[in-house]
């Protein structure tokens, strides 16, 4: 998209935000909740290679925007992000709750895992500034399809006060050009865009609680002849869990990530390994300090992997984050990162907030 | 053997201010926490399981109305007890989770009232809504009844 387009894209979001924010008082079973989540963030690189294409440093701030809307069954949920590097509509649902299921159509976050559907955007409810990698958004050298256009069908089973949850998806993909390229929702007959479907199966030890453990698999066709391959065949799998106390929270993923890169002439199949733990203890009701190890197995040779030489493969990083006044998060974090021609410490600091 | 004067006024002491905590603890009504709802509200009961799924967001439907929970921020410990009784968790999960699940999943979280005599208009002019206070304010309310108790403190 060019600036034109951006400002374009960034009038429509408005409107629509603003639509929401000043419709008419609720009436009868309509009810609305809206969230705000302004930031403003500072990144410090240190060590990096001469030839490195990262900056040292690194300013951000935006506001993420999230409504939602039910009236007897039918449903709307939209995220907006506005922010120095980016403006985009990351989601946009309408649904329809039918007993314990939610059918939905539109632009979502891809359940591939745990973090992407239970945080994204809104930096303020994770608890560390950065993104385990392998999770990154499109739009950050991620590697993996973070949102899809299509339908999204999830919802959750009880049983002897347990929970069994699923979600599924079956919608389109991005579209590799210089980085993934999900579906524009103001522009949906741009790019070119190919079958995406997700499955994710989880368990609650105690239904609706925090703690929860899953495995999903995805399959996604990326077209990306601006790379020089007609399509790359994408199938992960994996298992995830996140246990939480009174003071402690342990969040873990594992990812097994296939790909097949192929030309008219030939079919390249690679595949790698990579998970992430994260650990987070409270040791009073405002401060929280946190720690995450990441790594990237099978990465060195990797023809996926080429295609994004700025993903950080394998990184260490701690952190601590105070919540003060009411619903505003201060956060520091350090970090050493190996990339594929590169590795660097990074100092983070971010102000987040909710309204 | 006869006791001293003095001795025999201690005792008596004692006797009377033993008879007085015993007499007093006896009076002290126990106080209990309480779901409650508009009086002319059709629900008739609700499991503590129920309840939790309603205060974390689970649409609920009872004769025909969506039940609306309301949280009774005027009094901290009536909402620690229940979040810690019958959530089963901290506030600070509790609101995460709330959090989350609007994130999430696009469900609406429950509106908190500081001020009590709000909260009782509310649950008046609310239909299917429901809250939680302390048994000896509810005596206060007209126009509220009680579904149950969600807890009772033992030591009374």
């Amino acid at each position: 998209m060019d600036h034109n387009d951006y400002r374009v894209g960034f009038l429509y979001g408005l409107i629509a935000v603003t639509s929401i924010l000043y419709s008419p008082p609720s009436q009868g079973e309509s009810t609305s909740d809206y969230l705000l989540f302004p930031h403003i963030g500072a990144s410090f690189l240190s060590g990096l290679a001469d030839d490195s294409s990262l900056d040292n440093d690194d300013y951000n701030y935006g506001v993420d925007l999230f409504a939602t809307s039910e009236f007897k069954n039918f449903l709307f949920l939209g995220e907006l992000l506005l922010s120095a590097d980016e403006q985009e509509i990351e989601r946009i649902q309408v649904g329809w709750r039918v007993g314990d299921s939610k059918f939905w159509l539109g632009r979502f976050h891809n359940p591939v895992g745990y973090w992407n559907s239970q945080f994204h955007h809104g930096s303020y409810m994770q608890t560390s500034i950065s993104r385990p990698s392998i999770v990154e958004f499109e739009e950050n050298n991620g590697l993996l399809p973070m949102h899809l256009t299509g339908l999204l069908i999830e919802g959750i089973k009880e049983h002897d006060t347990h929970g069994f949850g699923y979600a599924l998806a079956v919608a389109t993909g991005p579209e590799l050009s210089d980085q993934l390229e999900p579906l524009d929702v103001l522009e949906p007959a741009s790019g070119s865009h190919e079958l995406g479907l997700t499955l994710n199966l989880f368990y609650e030890p105690v239904i609706y609680s925090p703690s929860r453990y899953g495995l999903y698999i995805n399959y996604t066709e990326i077209p990306a002849v601006s790379n020089g391959f007609d399509e790359i065949r994408q199938i992960i799998a994996g298992v995830y869990g996140n246990w939480e106390s009174q003071r402690w929270r342990l969040t873990g993923s594992a990812f097994y990530v296939r790909n097949e890169l192929q030309t008219t002439t030939e079919i390249q199949t690679d595949s790698f390994s990579s998970g992430y733990v994260q650990a987070e203890y409270i040791p009073n009701g405002r401060w929280t300090i946190f720690g995450r190890v990441e790594s990237t197995f099978g990465d060195a040779n990797d023809a996926y992997l080429a295609l994004f030489p700025q993903h950080v493969n394998d990184r260490i990083l701690g952190g601590v984050r105070l919540d003060a006044f009411d619903r505003h998060a201060f956060t520091l974090e350090f970090s050493d990162n190996r990339a594929r021609g590169d590795s660097y410490g990074q100092f983070m600091l971010q102000w987040d907030a909710m309204f | 053997m006869c006791m001293k004067p003095a001795r025999i006024r201690t005792l008596f002491l004692y006797l009377c201010l033993s008879a007085i905590c015993i007499s007093s603890a006896a009076q002290t009504p126990q106080r209990s926490l309480l779901l409650v709802c508009s009086g002319n509200a059709k629900i008739e009961h609700l499991s503590h399981a129920d309840v939790r799924k309603i205060f974390l967001g689970v649409p609920m439907i009872i004769d025909q109305v969506r039940l609306k929970p309301l949280l009774n921020a005027s009094d901290p410990l009536a909402t620690d007890v229940f979040l810690q009784q019958i959530i089963f968790m901290s506030k600070r999960q509790y609101e995460r989770q709330l959090l989350s699940r609007t994130f999430r999943l696009g469900d609406q979280r429950p509106p908190e009232y500081e001020d009590n005599d709000m909260l009782v208009r509310a649950l008046l002019d609310t239909p299917g809504s429901l809250s939680y206070m302390w048994s000896e304010q509810l005596e206060y309310q007209t126009g509220l009844k009680s579904l149950g108790v969600l807890w009772t403190d033992s030591k009374n």
